[in-house]
């Protein structure tokens, strides 16, 4: 193919290896994670609740499993902010090691090569 | 600007062109003055307008348009209001037949025939498969990247045309010199931060489809700045040809001016050239080495010719100039200047057609007399079908010498025999295009001419960086980081390494959540989670569990992460070859209007 027409510049374009900023990712992965947890939980109370046959007045009962691992959650307004802490957490620590790996892998990988 | 001559610096300025007086008017916003000299009866050089019969033409087409924050202050400062905002409108004409560069299909295929489209396509697809390995000459590295066919429609009559030999013997080097900026990363960058109708900071240059041009031409702004000149204290002297440059040691010492056939020898501290090197060099006296003098005689100049024609006729067509291909015609652009501004002339009922010539001083067509040149140039206009020869009703020949300066295979070592000598000489700096040899727009040459008036003021500018580093300007530098940042972020991702590193934090996601789980412990251990199990065979919350939990989840988070990185690389790739596709056209664009 018409490889004589790259440049040294678009050679480096083509050659070069994408590296991950682990604070980055994980701070973007935190915020999702975070602001998920935070809407979905607010968007489930905005919509209301029913009331059960024990005559309980019941708002999201699925998502409530959460507080399962997160615990002090609850499907309310306060409860969507400690969500979102335990959102932001979780994803910030994922994304940081999925971005923190992959520079390692790639490190050996190309140590390697 | 400071009005007394602030020291004992004596300026000499050769040339009064845009890079002489930009010189002279620099100098003067330190109180120095100068004295600039002109061979010509007027000042701005190939930036000159002609006034004939009321009838403004140029050189050549001078848009102005920069990304030089200095030179457009200049601009700005001197003509103020007097910039007008044009549409850029520029195709060539082949055939009888107006096409758009870089060309459109509709356009091509009604201009060109179904079956020529045909073969076009056709070679143009063999050239992308097949691609000459060597690219010497110019033919081949145009073909490579357009077919044979288009570049025997399209590229070979005119730049044979402008350079007076065949494209068999022009390096293909030459071609990969001039036609830079429009390179891969250039188009990923304007694809992405800017775009060609947008702020012409973020866009390449050529790539405009605006620019700013004064109400009579670009003279207009070459007489006001002679005039501002002057009346602050310096002198422009016309009709002063420089018959001699008197050197000695490491300095100039005066220059030898013929005004009126009177030879004047004129002292300075400092001298700015912007005179043909070769020209230059061949004025020292005493006489240079003879490899600096035989480096100078090296150095060639394309020259150029432009018939002016009246017509009577109020609209011709919409273009600001045309580029005519066909190879019966010695013609090679043809200037509107109405389409230019519309002051070009002084009644709307006629249009005034500026018929370019590329030639050779004291070749055939240089020679021949004016009145046959206006001859010619009917014929050709009727020839071509643009204007019946019956409606011209009055013509204008000026000749300009030394309109391009010639990159052949030999200039670059010419001119660094040159420059090494002329280094040594440590009151004269070289500026302007044929100062330096160089092919530099108006705003190049304003803008050495500003780094040489700075040099005289105490500053260590290095004029041949500018327009080869571009680093050298402040705007551009932010470009640099622009490109690192491309560079960063079309790289390719690891697909191996990410999946890995996905499919590892998953596997560790569900193996922590299912031994939080079983140590929390309670009735029944994690009901919900346990769930997964419909999915993952054999899940269950417990270690064991834990353990086939992390093996599943890193098996799917391990695909995710591979699809994710391959479909990323993919749209990036997609992305890529659109911007390639577009450097390409562009490449079309750059090469016809700048080689």
């Amino acid at each position: 193919m018409a490889q004589e027409i790259l440049t040294e510049e678009e050679k480096l374009l083509f050659q070069g290896t994408l590296w991950l900023n682990p604070r980055m990712i994980g701070l973007s992965v935190g915020l999702i994670m975070g602001g998920a947890v935070f809407v979905a939980t607010n968007f489930l109370l905005i919509k209301g609740g029913y009331i059960s046959a024990s005559g309980e007045y019941v708002v999201g009962p699925h998502l409530l499993l959460l507080s399962q691992f997160l615990i002090g959650y609850k499907v309310s307004f306060f409860g969507s902010i400690i969500g979102f802490f335990y959102g932001f957490a979780i994803g910030t620590l994922s994304g940081a090691t999925v971005g923190w790996l992959y520079n390692k892998i790639l490190e050996l990988r190309k140590r390697r090569l | 600007m400071k009005e007394e001559n602030s020291s004992d610096k004596q300026i000499l300025i050769i040339g009064g062109g845009p890079a002489g007086l930009t010189a002279a008017y620099e100098l003067l916003k330190s109180g120095v003055r100068s004295i600039v000299f002109e061979q010509d009866e007027v000042v701005g050089g190939i930036s000159r307008t002609i006034n004939f019969k009321n009838y403004y033409f140029d050189l050549g087409g001078h848009r102005f348009f920069t990304k030089v924050k200095a030179v457009e202050n200049m601009w700005r400062e001197v003509l103020g209001e007097a910039f007008l905002l044009r549409d850029r409108l520029s195709r060539i004409y082949y055939n009888k037949k107006f096409f758009y560069y870089p060309l459109r299909p509709m356009n091509a295929l009604l201009g060109l025939g179904v079956w020529n489209s045909i073969l076009i396509v056709t070679s143009y697809l063999y050239a992308q498969l097949f691609p000459a390995r060597e690219e010497e000459t110019l033919e081949q590295w145009v073909s490579n990247r357009f077919g044979q066919r288009l570049f025997k429609i399209f590229f070979k009559t005119y730049t044979e045309k402008v350079w007076g030999m065949p494209c068999s013997e022009i390096r293909g080097e030459w071609a990969a010199q001039r036609i830079k900026g429009l390179s891969l990363v250039t188009a990923l960058k304007n694809a992405l931060v800017g775009n060609e109708n947008g702020n012409k900071d973020n866009v390449v240059k050529t790539l405009i489809d605006q620019f700013d041009y004064p109400k009579f031409g670009p003279g207009m702004m070459w007489q006001e700045v002679a005039d501002i000149v002057r009346k602050m204290g310096s002198q422009v002297w016309l009709g002063a040809r420089i018959e001699g440059i008197r050197w000695s040691g490491d300095r100039i010492e005066a220059l030898e001016v013929n005004r009126n056939g009177q030879i004047e020898t004129v002292s300075g501290t400092h001298v700015i050239s912007s005179m043909p090197i070769r020209e230059a060099i061949q004025k020292f006296k005493p006489e240079v080495p003879k490899e600096v003098l035989e480096a100078a005689e090296d150095l060639k100049y394309r020259d150029f010719l432009t018939v002016a024609l009246i017509i009577r006729k109020d609209h011709l067509f919409p273009d600001n100039w045309i580029y005519i291909h066909d190879p019966d015609v010695k013609v090679g652009r043809i200037q509107n200047y109405k389409n230019w501004s519309p002051y070009m002339v002084p009644d709307s009922n006629h249009t005034c057609l500026g018929l370019e010539y590329f030639c050779f001083e004291g070749d055939d067509l240089w020679s021949m007399r004016d009145d046959e040149l206006i001859e010619l140039g009917k014929r050709e206009l009727d020839a071509l079908g643009l204007v019946n020869q019956k409606d011209v009703e009055d013509g204008k020949v000026v000749r300009m010498p030394k309109t391009y300066p010639v990159y052949d295979s030999t200039y670059g070592k010419s001119l660094e025999v040159i420059r090494r000598f002329l280094g040594e000489i440590k009151n004269l700096q070289l500026v302007g295009r044929n100062g330096m040899h160089r092919y530099n727009n108006q705003d190049h040459s304003m803008f050495t001419a500003m780094l040489a008036a700075e040099n005289i003021l105490g500053a260590n500018h290095d004029l041949w960086k500018v327009n080869v580093e571009q680093e050298y300007h402040e705007e551009i530098r932010d470009e640099v980081q622009v490109e690192k940042f491309l560079r960063r972020a079309f790289s390719k991702m690891d697909k191996l390494s990410f999946a890995t590193a996905v499919g590892t934090v998953s596997g560790l996601a569900i193996f922590l959540a299912t031994v939080f789980l079983v140590l929390k412990g309670g009735k029944v251990v994690g009901p919900n989670l346990a769930l997964l199990g419909q999915y993952f065979f054999g899940y269950t919350v417990t270690f064991k569990g834990a353990w086939i939990g992390f093996t599943y989840s890193f098996f799917w988070g391990f695909i995710f992460g591979w699809l994710f990185a391959y479909l990323r690389n993919l749209s990036l790739a997609y992305m890529i070859y659109r911007a390639r596709r577009k450097a390409q056209a562009l490449t079309f664009k750059y090469f016809i209007d700048n080689f």
